[in-house]
């Protein structure tokens, strides 16, 4: 029984990935079908997880357990750096934007 | 003033944020001599724009507060786009020496440098002002700099400068916030401007020491100028 819970307790949010989130990532394409891919991945690993056991011993990993933390470790350190990244983009557009109004309102006082 | 700079031709940007209490006598003795005063408030949420009725300067306002790399930034966009002969970059907080600013606008108006940089630590009296845990921090960030730009400097992080036109189209300061200092070396590097150092007197008041920057933030802009360096 369980055994039941949990994997329902790991699905539902990734169901809810794929129904609720990703129809509002609008044209983003490849990363849609990475996220897509993802949720199936975990899916299929939450249904079965003898088959991550087979994917982790097949790379020289003990349990799929380990594989997944391993794996998803990287993908948030990877996730971090891209995010960053675009927050960056972002202030510097935000930057020229603020700017350029401070350059227009430019007030003489006297 | 030993040459023939013409006050009037001089544009002196003052990024400011929150200082509202002394911006006014910060900002008086330029205009007395007829510097052009170029006042970048960085979204303050106290008097300064107040303060400053009555001042014939310019006054310009971030709406998002962005940090003073950016202020002093759009102060520089705002001389080019004037065609300013020579900029000055000067601090709000009184820190600086407005007495000193042709010693600074010399060597470029004698057409030896492009742009100038204050230090502090090439004159024993001013060396002597520098409170001891400045000075440990400072000289860290003038190894930090060097490293980082190959720019040897005596002092890393003054906020007294002055460029001529030359100078001022080739600075483009992109880190918002204070990792500025080390990339204005990186510009001058790149656009292989002519610099010099020139020693000012720092005015260590109450207020400046209050208001300056913490000395644990230079640990953020060591992080800044990393990951400018990796990313």
């Amino acid at each position: 029984m369980g055994n039941i819970n949990i994997k329902i307790i790991l699905l539902l949010p990734l169901l809810g990935l794929i129904i609720f989130f990703i129809p509002r990532l609008k044209n983003r394409t490849f990363y849609r079908l990475f996220m897509i891919a993802v949720a199936i991945v975990g899916a299929v690993f939450i249904a079965m997880p003898s088959a991550a056991d087979k994917l982790a011993h097949l790379v020289g990993v003990g349990r799929g357990a380990d594989l997944v933390m391993y794996v998803s470790i990287i993908f948030f350190f990877v996730a971090g750096i891209i995010l960053y990244s675009r927050i960056r983009r972002i202030e510097a557009e935000q930057t020229e934007l603020v700017r350029k109004i401070a350059v227009q309102r430019a007030e003489k006082l006297d | 003033m030993n040459n023939s700079v013409r006050p009037d031709d001089v544009y002196v940007v003052i990024p400011s944020y929150n200082e509202g209490q002394v911006i006014r006598s910060t900002v008086m003795p330029l205009v007395q001599v007829g510097y052009k005063v170029v006042v970048v408030d960085d979204c303050s949420n106290d008097s300064t724009k107040q303060a400053l009725q009555g001042l014939p300067i310019y006054y310009l306002r971030h709406e998002i507060n962005l940090g003073q790399g950016a202020a002093i930034q759009t102060g520089l966009d705002f001389c080019a786009e004037h065609g300013a002969q020579y900029a000055v970059t000067f601090d709000a907080d009184g820190q600086h020496n407005y007495l000193e600013i042709p010693d600074l606008l010399a060597p470029i108006v004698e057409n030896k440098a492009d742009v100038t940089m204050g230090t502090r630590f090439m004159r024993k009296e001013d060396i002597a002002q520098v409170p001891a845990s400045r000075k440990v921090i400072l000289k860290g960030a003038i190894w930090v700099n060097g490293l980082f730009t190959g720019l040897w400097l005596t002092d890393a992080h003054n906020g007294f400068r002055a460029m001529n036109n030359k100078a001022l189209n080739a600075i483009k300061l992109r880190e918002n916030r204070m990792a500025h200092a080390s990339e204005i070396l990186s510009n001058i590097k790149q656009a292989q401007l002519r610099y010099m150092e020139v020693p000012v007197k720092i005015i260590y008041t109450e207020y400046s020491k209050l208001k300056g920057q913490s000395s644990m933030n230079s640990i953020n802009i060591l992080i800044d100028l990393i990951l400018k360096k990796i990313l």
